[in-house]
């Protein structure tokens, strides 16, 4: 038993070393506050889940049929004992299209409960709006991946696009939205994968029961009685529900059954009514067809009369044309004989009229003529006359007037001057005109004499003249009316074939309208019966559809499989188990973390007891000496030191089971939705760390106690001989040692004197940078995956989903594609999400099969490169199969393995990797089309395109997105934006964590540091007193401990440097999420921060010490060496 | 003239609180010593020797009164000047040596020298007190009497204007205490260094220069000893 004055001497001990206790107090609390609060962590995790799932009722158990479940299934498991309730539900998975052209693939589930709190199955609790009450109403549930997806309340989702008016069987038209909820069942951000649409569901909906018209039940919802009370994730739990599923199991080959049968039953009436339908519609056809036949066949018959009858005109037609051209012909071919003959009449007139003009020209030429001689006869025979008088007048009258006389005379007359001078030119005239007749011969009669005679036969001719004249007149005026009669006739023939002609055409042209309207009858008649043809194919057609359709419903009816359930428990929930998964990984990294707090708690108090014990050397050998055992001795201590660890444990049990699990849950609840942190205090765990922390304190003080407790009274009470200094190694090595300043070397041997204060300090630092490098490291690895998968790997922006191939047909899809001020470039890929076929015990991951269209443009939008090794390539050609990393290891695959994966439709494949390519979110594998479509056996069509954007556009351009869906067969669209940013979200939690991180490393430092400080001043007051006194300014004095700190400091930090990568890395592989690779790689400026915070904690400590360092008096220095 | 001494206490005064009442440590201290001098500073336990030590060293200021050194006045000094001076100023050697334990008896003087403007070769210092041999052992190696005889090794390498003992020979035994008071009374002589040593062995007064007692932190006499004899010839 402690004596009164004893305890009195531990409360005092107590008191006068407050810094000892409290860093005994704060290392315990903090080794236990971690080590209970982080294994609390995945109770609290699976608790705070665990009342997330009672409050909202999630269903224990589900019964799912391959041939649906009937009223009368649902009541024989109500029947059941242990079944609480049930609940049916017609879940069903479709796609939905929105007004703004979006299109989602959606789980539409039938409301089994109410709100939260309502006594239903899987209540919904509500963020906004109300719940479905009427078919085609629907509530969507919100979940950490699928936030409102861009719908609000109000907004109707049609089960067909805008331009297709088809509508599905047994579901409303449209949905309209009329809140928004969270759901048990939907609590993490995993995807959920469906056999419609993309592949992965998209949008969770819940609606009411009669929204869908199935005669049947898709699912029952169950919970089981009893369920609740117990811990879902609890083995007690497993057993309670694995129970009742057995009874279902007992149940089920019976209902199976039933329902199969009944199945068939239904499906052979539906087939037996089909085949009377079919033959009735094939009379009817054949009616029909054969009533159209016997109408083609009349039209046939009088096309082929009236046929006739317009030959016959045609031929009465050509005939009677025939018989007017020989008219004609032989009409025109008299007329230019007659017409010559007239003409020729009136040639031979003109030719007499010529003749007679000139006989008429020769008359009055001979007129002339005459009357010309008559004139100069006259003339002469006037002359004569004249001659003779004058002859008379002068007197020799001439014999006789002839012509020779009158000669003979003139020259004398003419010679005679009596002459006048008008008579001389008429004489001299005479006498030439005479000369001239005579020459000729003749003489003045002569020519009067043939002049009468010319006369007569002048006068002659004219009367003949004028008679034939008279002749020729009477002639033409004969031929002039044979001309007129010729004219006439023509004229008459004329207007006969004329008319004649006129009447042919009419005919003709009568012709030509029956022609046509023969030919508008064929061709009606070619119709008729082209349509004949046509109705007939179809009919035909239709009928072997009809017939086929009626085989093949036949053969289905043939083929119903016996009907199956399915039993899914929680397990099969994706949520509850990833949770599960993830509350076990938290578990694993709690076994790790508290054990270097541990060994350093254990540290810290092997030597603050150890130094308090050597303290109290004197005191131990005087009580020894006055006879206390060493039980009671020892009991001081250990009554200090339990003290203290027990404060420590409690306070740290207190703190770190609340701050731990609420941090761990909040952390998670990035990717979960459990609504309430629930931290209550785990007694078990309390306990363990308590115990722990309190035993390791125990061990390190009585281990401090065994030493002194040995040893005889007496040397106790001498004053213990000093630690001698020795030599350390380093001396031996002379060439280092003679260069180091004296205070280094004061500082080196001291550093290697106490091994365990060495040792305590370098752990407890090299823990603090450890932690550090860790929680920054974290924040690099999370940054990674954004920075390098959505910038370093990727290179596009955007994803364009396509429903067909046929889509890169598209005149709007191509306009925008070649829009460079939109999309600068793109590539087209087939996308395919399969799974890995499970081998052994590695998962069965979800898995993209992608096959590039063009291999070479691809490696432009995707860098693939090995993350260990970027020098080496990694080859992507023909026969190329690249495995994403993550999935490789995973899966326990290298380059050189046959797997086996199974894409959306089910087919399997074997592949042979050629090569694992880094990558940080989802699980790919890439090979070229050809190599798919050999091991898949189908074709590999493009189905997906990625664009790069030109730079500066805005990123998430919802009008782009827009415009791109309004495009025919674009199924959806995805900015990298969108993923990155949620990434990017998941970031701010990871920095609590490196806060959390950076106070328990800093604590860590101070309570190390501050006690090996403590100590070390402490036990060196009086050495550090004489430094003092020998004139050691106080910069010298601090820097004469501190320089000790310094190196541990320095040697810790890089030893935590180290650790840390560990540490690290470990954490990583833990934490990560199975569908995410983090980077593995920590960045110089998380290794500098940490050192450099280190290095604060440190600078830290020290300013605190340096008041204790400072208070230390010189007056220690005279003192007696304790 | 007071500034003629080599070091002066003109009335000084210490006082300490202890509870609602002022005692005074030294009370109205008058002495002085000349350059050169081995002086004995002897009082009975409780005399306030250490008080005057603590004020003479540089280790402690005083209240009231002046202290002066070399012309300087040293109660005028702040904390740093105060370290300074001793630093370069005074030698100290302790009742229990306090030879750093890490360090051998060379790196002790070493200690010391290290710091100061002139220091004196360490190596020379160990010989002169006779350590030649045992230069690079521990402290925990060496006697009490060698400890102490580094201990003065360490004081005097610095080279100070003062040599301060404070009880050198408190913890050794007789005639090793002789030897080290031999050492000392040498060391003055021969370097003509001013050496201040502080006892209650009223024995020790027969070998100084100048004795001073002081009793309840008042100076009872400063005289000078004309006729000082060598150690050897003191008994106790």
């Amino acid at each position: 038993m402690l004596k009164k004055t004893y305890r009195k001497s531990i409360a005092r001990t107590i008191r006068s070393s407050l810094s000892r206790f409290l860093a005994i107090f704060a290392i315990v609390a903090l080794g236990v506050g971690f080590l209970s609060g982080l294994l609390a962590s995945p109770v609290d995790m699976r608790y705070s889940a665990d009342n997330y799932y009672d409050a909202d009722r999630l269903h224990d158990l589900r019964v799912v049929s391959t041939l649906g479940l009937t009223d009368d299934d649902l009541a024989a498991i109500r029947a059941l004992p242990g079944i609480e309730a049930a609940q049916p539900a017609r879940d069903t998975d479709l796609m939905l299209f929105s007004k703004a052209g979006d299109t989602y693939t959606t789980r539409m589930h039938t409301l089994t409960g109410g709100t939260s709190g309502s006594d239903g199955i899987n209540d919904l609790t509500l963020t906004d709006g109300r719940l479905p009450t009427a078919a085609g109403e629907c509530v969507i549930i919100l979940t950490k991946s699928l936030v409102d997806e861009g719908l609000s309340i109000g907004d109707t989702l049609t089960v067909t696009p805008d331009n297709d008016e088809t509508v599905l069987d047994h579901a409303p038209s449209e949905f309209t939205v009329v809140g928004f909820a969270k759901s048990p069942v939907y609590m993490s951000m995993e995807p959920e994968h469906t056999t419609v649409g993309s592949g992965t569901v998209g949008l969770i909906a819940y609606t009411t029961l009669d929204s869908f018209s199935y005669d049947y039940y898709t699912g029952i919802y169950l919970t089981v009685a009893g369920a609740r009370a117990l811990d879902s994730f609890s083995p007690a739990y497993h057993d309670l529900v694995g129970g009742v599923s057995d009874e279902l199991d007992a149940l089920r080959p019976a209902r199976e059954k039933a329902r199969s049968q009944q199945v068939i039953t239904e499906a052979n009436q539906k087939l037996a009514d089909a085949e009377a339908e079919y033959n009735d519609a094939k009379a009817e056809a054949d009616t029909k067809l054969a009533d159209a036949a016997q109408k083609l066949q009349d039209g046939k018959t009088e096309l082929q009369s009236g046929e006739q009858k317009l030959a016959d005109a045609k031929a009465q037609i050509e005939s009677g044309q025939q018989q007017l051209d020989d008219q004609k012909d032989q009409f025109y071919a008299t007329v230019p004989a007659q017409q010559k003959q007239i003409q020729d009449g009136y040639a031979t007139l003109d030719g007499y009229d010529a003749q007679l003009a000139a006989g008429e020209a020769q008359l009055s030429a001979g007129m002339q003529d005459y009357e010309t001689q008559n004139a100069n006869i006259t003339g002469l025979e006037q002359g004569k006359a004249a001659t003779a008088q004058l002859a008379a007048a002068f007197g020799s009258p001439l014999p006789d007037t002839s012509d020779a006389t009158v000669l003979a005379a003139l020259p004398s007359l003419l010679a005679n001057p009596a002459l006048p001078a008008e008579n001389a030119a008429q004489l001299s005239a005479l006498q030439s005109g005479l000369s001239a007749l005579a020459a000729a011969g003749t003489t003045t009669e002569a020519s009067r004499a043939a002049l009468g005679t010319a006369k007569a036969q002048l006068d002659a001719t004219a009367a003949q003249l004028a008679a034939q004249k008279q002749a020729l007149a009477q002639q033409r005026a004969t031929l002039d009316a044979s001309a007129a009669q010729l004219d006439a006739g023509i004229r008459t023939a004329t207007a006969a074939f004329a008319d004649a002609d006129a009447k042919l055409l009419d005919a003709r042209a009568q012709y030509d309208q029956g022609v046509k309207d023969l030919a508008q009858a064929r061709k009606e008649l070619a119709d008729g019966q082209k349509e004949y043809d046509d109705a007939k194919a179809e009919a035909d057609t239709k009928l072997a559809d009809g017939a086929e359709q009626l085989a093949d419903a036949k053969a289905a009816v043939r083929d119903i499989e016996q009907a199956e359930w399915y039993l899914w428990d929680r397990s099969d929930n994706t949520s509850y188990s990833s949770y599960d998964s993830n509350a076990e990984k938290v578990g694993n990294i709690a076994k790790v973390f508290p054990v270097f707090f541990f060994l350093v708690a254990a540290l810290v108090a092997l030597t603050t007891m150890t130094r308090m014990v050597e303290e109290e050397r004197l005191q131990i050998g005087t009580l020894k000496a006055l006879g206390y055992t060493p039980g009671q001795i020892a009991a001081k201590y250990i009554f200090y030191a339990l003290l203290a660890s027990l404060l420590g444990s409690l306070a740290g049990m207190l703190v770190g089971m609340k701050l731990f699990p609420s941090i761990v849950i909040n952390a998670y609840n990035i990717m979960y939705d459990v609504p309430q942190a629930l931290t209550p205090f785990n007694t078990e765990y309390g306990f363990l760390a308590a115990g722990a922390a309190i035993g390791v304190v125990l061990i390190a003080t009585l281990n401090a106690c065994w030493a002194e407790l040995r040893e005889v009274p007496a040397r106790l009470l001498l004053p213990k001989a000093p630690k001698a200094g020795k030599r350390i190694l380093l001396e031996y090595i002379t060439p280092i040692w003679r260069r180091m300043k004296f205070t280094q070397k004061v500082t080196a041997r001291n550093l290697f004197r106490y091994k365990k204060r060495f040792f305590m300090t370098v752990f407890g630092i090299a823990g603090c940078t450890a932690l550090l490098v860790t929680g920054f490291g974290l924040r690099d690895s999370i940054s990674d995956i954004v920075s390098k998968q959505f910038n370093d790997l990727q290179s596009y922006q955007l994803m364009v989903a396509l429903k067909d191939a046929d889509a890169l047909n598209g005149s709007d899809l191509n306009a925008i594609l070649s829009d460079k001020a939109r999309i600068e470039s793109f590539t087209t890929v087939m996308h395919n999400e399969g799974k890995v076929v499970q081998s052994g015990n590695n998962p069965a991951d979800s898995i993209v099969l992608e096959a590039p269209q063009d291999i070479e443009q691809f490696k432009e939008y995707f860098e693939f490169r090995h993350r260990t090794n970027p020098d080496i390539p990694v080859t992507f050609d023909e026969n190329s199969v690249l495995v994403s990393e993550k999935l490789a290891e995973r899966q326990h695959w290298s380059v050189g393995d046959t797997i086996t994966v199974q894409n959306k439709d089910g087919k399997q494949a074997s592949l042979v990797i050629s090569d694992i390519f880094e990558n940080y979110v989802g699980h790919y594998i890439y090979l070229s089309q050809g190599a798919y479509t050999a091991a898949f056996g189908e074709e590999a069509a493009p189905n997906l395109l990625l664009c790069k954007l030109p730079s500066g556009q805005a990123a998430g351009d919802s009008a782009l997105a827009g415009d791109l869906l309004k495009c025919r067969d674009v199924a959806g669209t995805q900015f990298t934006t969108e993923l990155s940013a949620s990434f990017e979200r998941s970031m701010t939690s990871v920095n609590f964590i490196v806060v959390v991180l950076i106070f328990s490393a800093a604590a860590l430092a101070f309570v190390v540091l501050y006690n090996l400080t403590n100590i070390n001043i402490t036990e060196r007051e009086k050495e550090l007193a004489t430094i003092k006194v020998l004139g050691f300014y106080h910069k010298e004095v601090s820097s004469y401990i501190y320089r000790e700190t310094g190196v541990l400091a320095i040697i810790g930090t890089l030893c935590g440097l180290g650790f840390g990568v560990f540490l690290h890395r470990f954490v990583v592989l833990t934490a990560e999420i199975d569908r995410v690779m983090f980077g593995r790689s920590i960045y110089l400026p998380s290794y500098l921060w940490s050192a450099l915070l280190t290095m604060v904690f440190t600078a830290l400590v020290s300013l605190v010490m340096q008041r204790k360092l400072r208070h230390i008096s010189m007056v220690e220095s005279l003192k007696a060496p304790e | 003239m007071i500034q003629q001494h080599f070091i002066t206490f003109d009335n000084v005064c210490k006082y300490y609180q202890m509870g609602a009442t002022r005692i005074a440590a030294a009370d109205h201290v008058n002495f002085f010593v000349d350059q050169g001098e081995f002086c004995v500073i002897v009082g009975p336990s409780g005399a306030g020797k250490t008080t005057v030590l603590n004020m003479l060293g540089g280790m402690d200021g005083c209240d009231e009164g002046r202290i002066l050194l070399d012309g300087n006045v040293v109660s005028d000094y702040n904390q740093r000047q105060l370290t300074t001076y001793r630093r370069y100023d005074v030698g100290f050697v302790f009742q229990f040596y306090n030879l750093v334990q890490n360090l051998t008896a060379l790196e002790n003087v070493e200690l010391a020298s290290e710091i100061c403007r002139d220091p004196l070769p360490a190596e020379e210092m160990l010989q002169h007190v006779g350590l030649a041999e045992r230069m690079n052992n521990f402290p925990a190696q060496l006697s009490g009497g060698e400890q102490q005889r580094v201990s003065i090794a360490r004081a005097l390498a610095k080279n100070p204007k003062i040599l301060l003992c404070d009880e050198p020979t408190g913890a050794l035994d007789y005639n090793t205490g002789k030897q080290v008071l031999s050492l000392l009374q040498d060391t003055c002589r021969k370097t003509g260094r001013t050496v201040i040593v502080i006892t209650h062995n009223s024995a020790l007064t027969a070998m100084a220069d100048r004795v001073i007692h002081i009793k309840s932190g008042k100076t009872l006499s400063n005289e000078r000893n004309e006729n000082p004899i060598p150690v050897e010839e003191i008994e106790w």
